[in-house]
């Protein structure tokens, strides 16, 4: 079952267009990746899928529903968190209080101890930190309570931005695979990355963004053995 | 020598008094910049109808101030409303919007000061109440039982939104939004009613500050309201943002320092020696005295 439709999407700022005709979809139980360099436009593409900015051109459709108009926070209550770029936490406020806010929406507020409980398994370090201020911990940590922040809200479709950004490898692997686990927890997974390797690794299939636009799209298995990605994109 | 410094006691001590006040204004004016980088110029403004809602009650139902304080808090709540989404909802997501709403809160004020100068003429007017009638004195020390009413309700004013932030779902958000916009809108929170909240709580917060001050002030007048600007945006960069009790305590300095300037200078230039300490703030200590260095995650 589909999950997430993105059709003929035309975004960017004020005059600059950023992304051309983009189309993307994600079935339900996935792990997707959108790749691409720098600047490519992995980070626009998940801002409109998430609220953040609204789309020049096209659509979107969250199970079955087009949400193109919807405000960023009636799409948390629809089952659609992101883990943004930069993480964005709330730095003055514990481990705690960033996970309770996570979890703002009537949907999830009612699972609030439950949730809790499934975000300190995954993340065993943010137990141990809940009383520790957001914004005096490590960049691994901030990005485990980003991340852990957004589970709060129960989402169906999960979508990260860059999670390994400025991460050392050991830490994106474990990262990654909590990634694995939460798909099997239930929760489909679209992830923005430049790590290609790793991306690949984990995902069934990955769309590539040049300059805003789709220029590749297959199983993530195919793709890790096309000569042209390999050279462009894993060093090869 | 000795009566000269029971003056000066008393005089500083008024000051002191009006201090708390300026916390309550000033918490309003940061809470307002905290969620939406706004400056509202209007804020004094919106005080002095405060001082019009107490004043208007006593003379047509004789209705105690303190009740006034109550009114004031949800009429005032209510325009702020409005003026919110006029004058800063519509700038302030757009480029430039923040500076943008130095001109529309520039505008807002003018036109308020306008209609009050047509409805109410700029003569200044008094009312009299109970409270401004008995004394208190300690250490040859008076006050009226208006000020000490006034420094007092501040304080637990100030103290109640306190608790407001740290517990309630709503507070909670607004001090989301103001540490993290961006992290606010992905985890669900509605910022442009958070944005709207925030705006009529400061403005409310403002009426109750005029009433306050109505009890004792002479001076209840259309153009009443600038003076409170000033010293309340001072007392909100002395103290910084993100500390609630040092906004209390800068309140208390800035009025305290009020008094000494206006016995070291004349009570005109009294705001000098508010401003130097203000720059000297400003150069050591740009935080704020208790303000956190804001780090962005
Ligand atoms: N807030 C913004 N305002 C204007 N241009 C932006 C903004 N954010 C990104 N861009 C531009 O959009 C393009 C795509 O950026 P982005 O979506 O961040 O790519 P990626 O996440 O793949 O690195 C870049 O050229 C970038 O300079
Ligand atoms: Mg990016």
């Amino acid at each position: 079952m589909r999950i997430l439709e993105v059709n003929d999407l035309d975004a960017g700022y004020e005059d600059l267009q950023v992304l051309w005709e983009v189309n993307m979809r994600v079935e339900r139980g996935e792990i997707v990746s959108l790749l691409g360099s720098n600047g490519a436009g992995k980070t626009t593409t998940l801002r409109v899928i998430a609220g953040l900015i609204r789309p020049f051109r096209g659509k979107i459709v969250l199970k079955g529903r087009e949400i193109t108009g919807l405000p960023s926070h009636q799409r948390v209550a629809l089952g659609l968190s992101l883990v943004p770029e930069g993480r964005q936490l709330f730095p003055m406020m514990t481990v705690m209080e960033n996970l309770e806010m996570g979890a703002y929406t009537p949907r999830a507020r009612e699972k609030l101890e439950d949730s809790l409980e499934w975000v300190f398994s995954l993340f065993p370090i943010l137990r141990e930190r809940r009383n520790q201020l957001a914004g005096t911990m490590s960049g691994g940590e901030q990005q485990m309570l980003s991340i852990g922040r957004a589970l709060m809200s129960r989402p169906e479709l999960l979508a990260l931005d860059e999670p390994s950004m400025g991460l050392a490898p050991k830490l994106v692997i474990e990262i990654f695979r909590t990634l694995e686990r939460m798909r099997k927890d239930g929760v489909t997974i679209l992830l923005a990355e430049q790590n290609v390797k790793a991306a690949l690794d984990i995902s069934d299939r990955a769309y590539v963004l040049e300059t805003g636009r789709i220029v590749i799209e297959g199983a993530s298995s195919e793709l890790a053995l096309r000569d042209d990605v390999r050279r462009a994109y894993l060093g090869m | 020598m000795i009566e000269w410094g029971l003056t000066y006691a008393q005089l500083v001590t008024s000051y002191a008094i009006l201090g708390g006040v300026y916390a309550l204004t000033a918490l309003g004016l940061s809470l307002i910049w905290g969620v939406m980088r706004a400056v509202n110029w209007a804020h004094g403004d919106l005080l002095m109808l405060g001082m019009y809602v107490a004043y208007w009650m006593v003379i047509l139902s004789g209705a105690d101030p303190l009740i006034s304080a109550l009114i004031a808090f949800c009429l005032l709540g209510g325009l702020g409303a409005i003026l919110h989404l006029i004058a800063i909802e519509p700038v302030v997501e757009k480029p430039g919007g923040h500076e943008a709403t130095l001109l529309t809160t520039l505008g807002i004020s003018l036109v308020i000061q306008s209609i009050a100068l047509i409805l109410w003429s700029p003569s200044p007017r008094s009312y009299d109440n109970i409270y401004k009638s008995i004394y208190l004195e300690y250490a040859g020390i008076r006050t009226s039982l208006a000020e000490a009413i006034a420094f007092s309700l501040s304080l637990i004013a100030v103290f109640l939104v306190d608790q407001f932030m740290r517990r309630s779902r709503i507070g909670k958000a607004i001090r989301a939004v103001s540490q993290n916009p961006i992290g606010a809108r992905v985890v669900g929170i509605n910022v442009s009613r958070i944005r709207l909240l925030t705006f009529a709580l400061g403005v409310g917060l403002a009426g109750v500050a005029g009433v306050l001050v109505s009890t004792f002030y002479p001076n209840i007048r259309p153009l009443a309201g600038y003076i409170w600007d000033i010293a309340s945006y001072v007392v909100v960069i002395f103290a910084g943002l993100g500390s609630i009790y040092g906004v209390i305590f800068a309140g208390v300095a800035i009025g305290t320092i009020e008094g000494l300037g206006s016995i070291f200078f004349s009570n005109a230039f009294r705001n000098i020696l508010t401003f130097s300490v203000f720059l000297l703030v400003l150069l050591l200590r740009p935080q704020g005295l208790f303000g956190k260095a804001m780090r962005r995650v």
